[in-house]
């Protein structure tokens, strides 16, 4: 599934920063600089969520020149820069003249909901590959009844507890798949380290999407029959999936530049 | 070649040929034959419906005849109309003006459409012309029938026409208004030597002013020649103003007089009478116990009008 | 003598009370808009998205000068027709009611060239009432909204066009804009030659292009061969300057039909004005 969206984006879309098929080859060299499968069966999910909320827990300031471009189906939208700011735990602000098509949850908001171990349990669910790296599937349960979030899966690298994809499915927004691309093979050797994607690649279904009728059709192209069922046919791809693809430049990791941010602008 | 100088100024000014105009069954102008030479003042006569209106509109083009020719200035419209229209000036019906525009606005504009070279110069001059200066910029929704038909001339003569073809121009107007008007008529015949056309219920402001007359009933042309000669040529009309006209009208036909009276619209017993007639029936008339409150023997164009159209009914 | 001809023309609409009728409309129906979309504009757009806003957001102010104005433009481009007629279809029929035609009919000007005026001068003002409309739509509107990406929902779904398009679609789509409103003016004018009072031309017009709309909507596959020639089907081919990429085929098609109505309309109205006897 994921295969098929990774060979379509990577034929499809390039950043100005690092193309996606650089990434593919850095993660290629990652894969075979990765631990071996022993290694990964000799880990639980208490130590590989460990590990994770430990690389996540410094998380405080992200501020990015990030390339936005979305492929969703019936959409037309160009790609755009714009900068990025985040402050945890939820302020997210995309900085742009334009308008931009992103998903409905924020980039970071895996990596904030990481932060909280409390709030979720993991299981290990066996070995997998993404693209040609192994990885081993962490499924997250949250324990809360009332949460929003109802399963997170990942795809963890795991020596270097390096995500390299998750499926994050919650009430509110249905089920986002989310592909991390980076440019350097190896995860910075701190522990405690941010280990932050160059590229993140966001799909979801699309199948139910629709647009108002009577706001889209163009009687003066075609007929009213032809224009009543493009007026009511989904916004539906051939594989039914919306994509968003952001590219980013970090320009300062928790540094405080969001915050001064958003205190700007607050002020404003 | 200027339009102007294609005609000899004394030359035809207006010949209809078997003019006809049919408004589908309806045939409103039948075979008219007339002539309007230049420098002369044209009496246009006819009763409501006689083809008058319909005649005058043909002239200034308005309306396309449906047979016969016409030519003006000896030229016809299909290949001079605006040669033609540079030379006539026409006030059809009733004067009427946009009137959101003032007066002077009004007169430029059509000076303009006439291509005149100055317009607002040459409108001041001709509203000063009618009598209305100082009303220059008051609007035309402001003004009088009476005034507007003094605008009415004006726009006729905003490009100095050789030919004015003037359609009832006194309607509406007050006796001073028709006095004005009259003179304006003559002024522009006798001083400017326009040749005039003039379509007129007033009799007497025709009889005034035309050298020329055409009746016309039903469609066609009764009778043409020059006024003076029309009129003198026609018997002498006795006007008697009686008691109970009526009485003594059935009295006289039945006597040595029978069908040489008839009553006006006024209610007056005229008469065909020789000068030496009229004694004896004056003393006809009081012997038989009628008063006689007046006599008037002077030949009228009304009278000569109605005793015309009263044959001319008759013999159809 | 065209050219004074179209001056005075010219004169004559600017000094008429109801050529001001269309300009107020338009200001206050733009007003009316711009105050209902500044109040609840938000909800608007969140209901054109509200399906797409399930797994995605819009990053930006959908809600900017640009849409408004699109808006605007959409809205009242389905009026303009009447405020055009209103004025259109009085150029003859009205100067023969007024009995004015007789005036000018006995100028020496060609009839032709007299008619001739009239639909330039319907040409001037359908334009000036257009880029009235115009400078409601993309100046004031974004004055007030401000200026961003214009997002325009068709057939092909939501296209997103990044702010410095806009401006260049907006003044193309006026071109376009203008050649369905002139036609509605040509027709007008045309029918106004036939008639002897504004009423007439003016409904004429509106039911030409209710009956033409009419056969456009219906589902009835007899008219899918008539529905191309109706000038009211390419009344808004404007908004195909909005899709991306520009159906220049489609639009070239919607020129060259206007086009064509235009030269038979008015063809239509010489022949008749020329031989038009005026009787009033």
């Amino acid at each position: 599934m994921f295969g098929l969206a990774r060979l379509l984006f990577f034929g499809f879309f390039s950043f100005g920063f690092i193309s996606i098929g650089q990434q593919a080859l850095a993660q290629k060299s990652a894969a075979a600089a990765s631990a071996s499968t022993a290694a990964s069966a000799s880990m639980d999910a208490e130590t590989l969520v460990n590990r994770l909320v430990q690389r996540s827990a410094s998380l405080r300031d992200l501020a990015a020149e990030v390339q936005v471009q979305a492929d969703v189906p019936r959409v037309k939208i160009r790609p755009l820069s714009a900068t990025m700011h985040y402050l945890a735990p939820d302020r997210f602000h995309l900085q742009s003249p334009r308008l931009a098509l992103l998903p409905r949850q924020n980039p970071m908001e895996l990596f904030e909901f990481l932060k909280r171990p409390q709030g979720y349990r993991g299981m290990l669910m066996g070995e997998d590959k993404v693209g040609r790296q192994s990885a081993v599937q962490l499924s997250l349960l949250p324990t809360g009844a009332d949460q929003d979030w109802q399963l997170i899966r990942l795809w963890v690298q795991p020596t270097s507890a390096r995500i390299l994809q998750a499926e994050i499915t919650r009430r509110s927004t249905g089920t986002v798949q989310m592909q991390y691309f980076y440019r350097s093979a190896n995860p910075p050797t701190d522990p405690a380290g941010l280990d932050l994607p160059d590229s993140l690649l966001f799909e979801m279904d699309a199948s139910s999407l629709k647009l108002p009728k009577a706001l889209t059709a163009d009687l003066h192209r075609g007929s009213p029959r032809d224009a009543a069922k493009a007026a009511s046919r989904p916004l539906q791809a051939p594989d039914g999936k919306a994509r968003v693809a952001m590219g980013f430049r970090w320009i300062s990791k928790n540094q405080g530049a969001a915050a001064r941010f958003f205190k700007t602008q607050k002020a404003g | 070649m200027s339009p102007r100088t294609l005609i000899p100024i004394d030359s035809t000014v207006v010949k209809a040929v078997d003019l006809v105009k049919d408004y589908g069954t309806f045939r409103a102008v039948d075979g008219l034959n007339f002539e309007l030479k230049a420098g002369g003042v044209m009496g246009f006569l006819g009763p409501n419906g006689a083809g008058k209106s319909t005649t005058l509109r043909m002239l200034v083009d308005l309306i396309r005849p449906s047979r016969g020719q016409l030519f003006l200035f000896g030229l016809n419209y299909r290949s001079h109309r605006q040669h033609i229209l540079a030379r006539i000036g026409c006030l059809i019906e009733k004067p009427d003006f946009y009137k959101y525009l003032s007066a002077l606005q009004n007169l430029e504009l059509l000076a303009r459409a006439s291509g005149v070279k100055e317009p607002r110069l040459r409108s001041l001059e001709l509203m000063d012309f009618v009598g209305l200066n100082g009303r220059e910029n008051d609007k035309v929704s402001s003004f009088s029938h009476g005034m507007r038909q003094r605008l009415g001339l004006a726009q006729c003569l905003l490009h100095d026409p050789d030919l004015v073809v003037l359609d009832e121009p006194g309607t509406g107007l007050d006796p001073q208004g028709l006095v004005d008007m009259r003179e304006m008529i003559l002024n522009l015949n006798r001083e400017q030597g326009k040749t005039i056309l003039l379509s007129s219920h007033h009799l007497s402001e025709v009889e005034a002013v035309a050298t020329d007359l055409v009746v016309v009933d039903r469609g066609r042309c009764v009778v043409q020649g020059s006024a003076k000669a029309l009129l003198s040529q026609s018997e002498r009309q006795i006007r008697i103003t009686v008691g109970r006209a009526t009485e003594a009208l059935a009295l006289l036909n039945a006597g040595p007089w029978a069908g040489g009276g008839r009553l006006n619209d006024r209610g007056e017993l005229t008469m065909a009478l020789g000068r030496e007639e009229v004694p004896a029936a004056v003393q006809f008339l009081t012997q038989n116990g009628f008063e006689v409150y007046a006599i008037e023997s002077r030949q009228k164009l009304e009278d000569y009008y109605m005793n015309l159209l009263n044959h001319h009914q008759t013999e159809r | 003598m065209w050219w004074t001809a179209l001056r005075n023309e010219s004169v004559k609409i600017l000094a008429k009370p109801r050529s001001y009728l269309g300009f107020l409309a338009i200001t206050l129906l733009v007003g009316v808009i711009l105050l209902a979309l500044a109040l609840d504009g938000k909800s608007y757009i969140e209901f054109v998205t509200s399906s797409l806003q399930q797994s995605l957001t819009v990053e930006g102010s959908m809600l900017n000068g640009y849409l408004v104005g699109f808006i605007v433009l959409q809205m009242l481009v389905v009026h303009l027709p009447l405020l055009v007629a209103l004025v259109t279809g009085d150029l003859v029929s009205g100067e023969a009611a007024m009995g004015t035609l007789r005036n000018l009919l006995t100028r020496p000007l060609s009839r032709r060239g007299l008619l001739l005026s009239k639909y330039g001068a319907a040409a001037v003002y359908t334009l000036v009432l257009l880029l009235w409309l115009g400078i409601m739509a993309v100046l004031v509107s974004p004055w007030i909204f401000g200026v961003g990406d214009l997002a325009v929902l068709s057939n092909e779904g939501l296209q997103i066009l990044p702010s410095e398009e806009v401006l260049p679609r907006f003044l193309q789509a006026f071109g376009v804009a203008f050649a369905a409103l002139y036609t509605v003016a040509c027709l007008s004018v045309t029918l106004s030659c036939f008639a002897d009072n504004s009423i007439g031309p003016i409904v004429g017009t509106m039911a030409t292009i209710m009956v033409f709309t009419l056969i456009g909507t219906l589902d009835v596959a007899l008219f899918d061969q008539v529905r191309p020639f109706l000038f009211t089907t390419h009344m808004a081919a404007w908004r195909s300057l909005f899709l991306d990429p520009v159906p220049w085929g489609d639009i070239l098609f919607s020129m060259v039909l206007l086009g064509a109505h235009w030269v038979l309309l008015i063809g239509i109205g010489l022949w008749t004005f020329e031989r038009k006897d005026i009787l009033t």
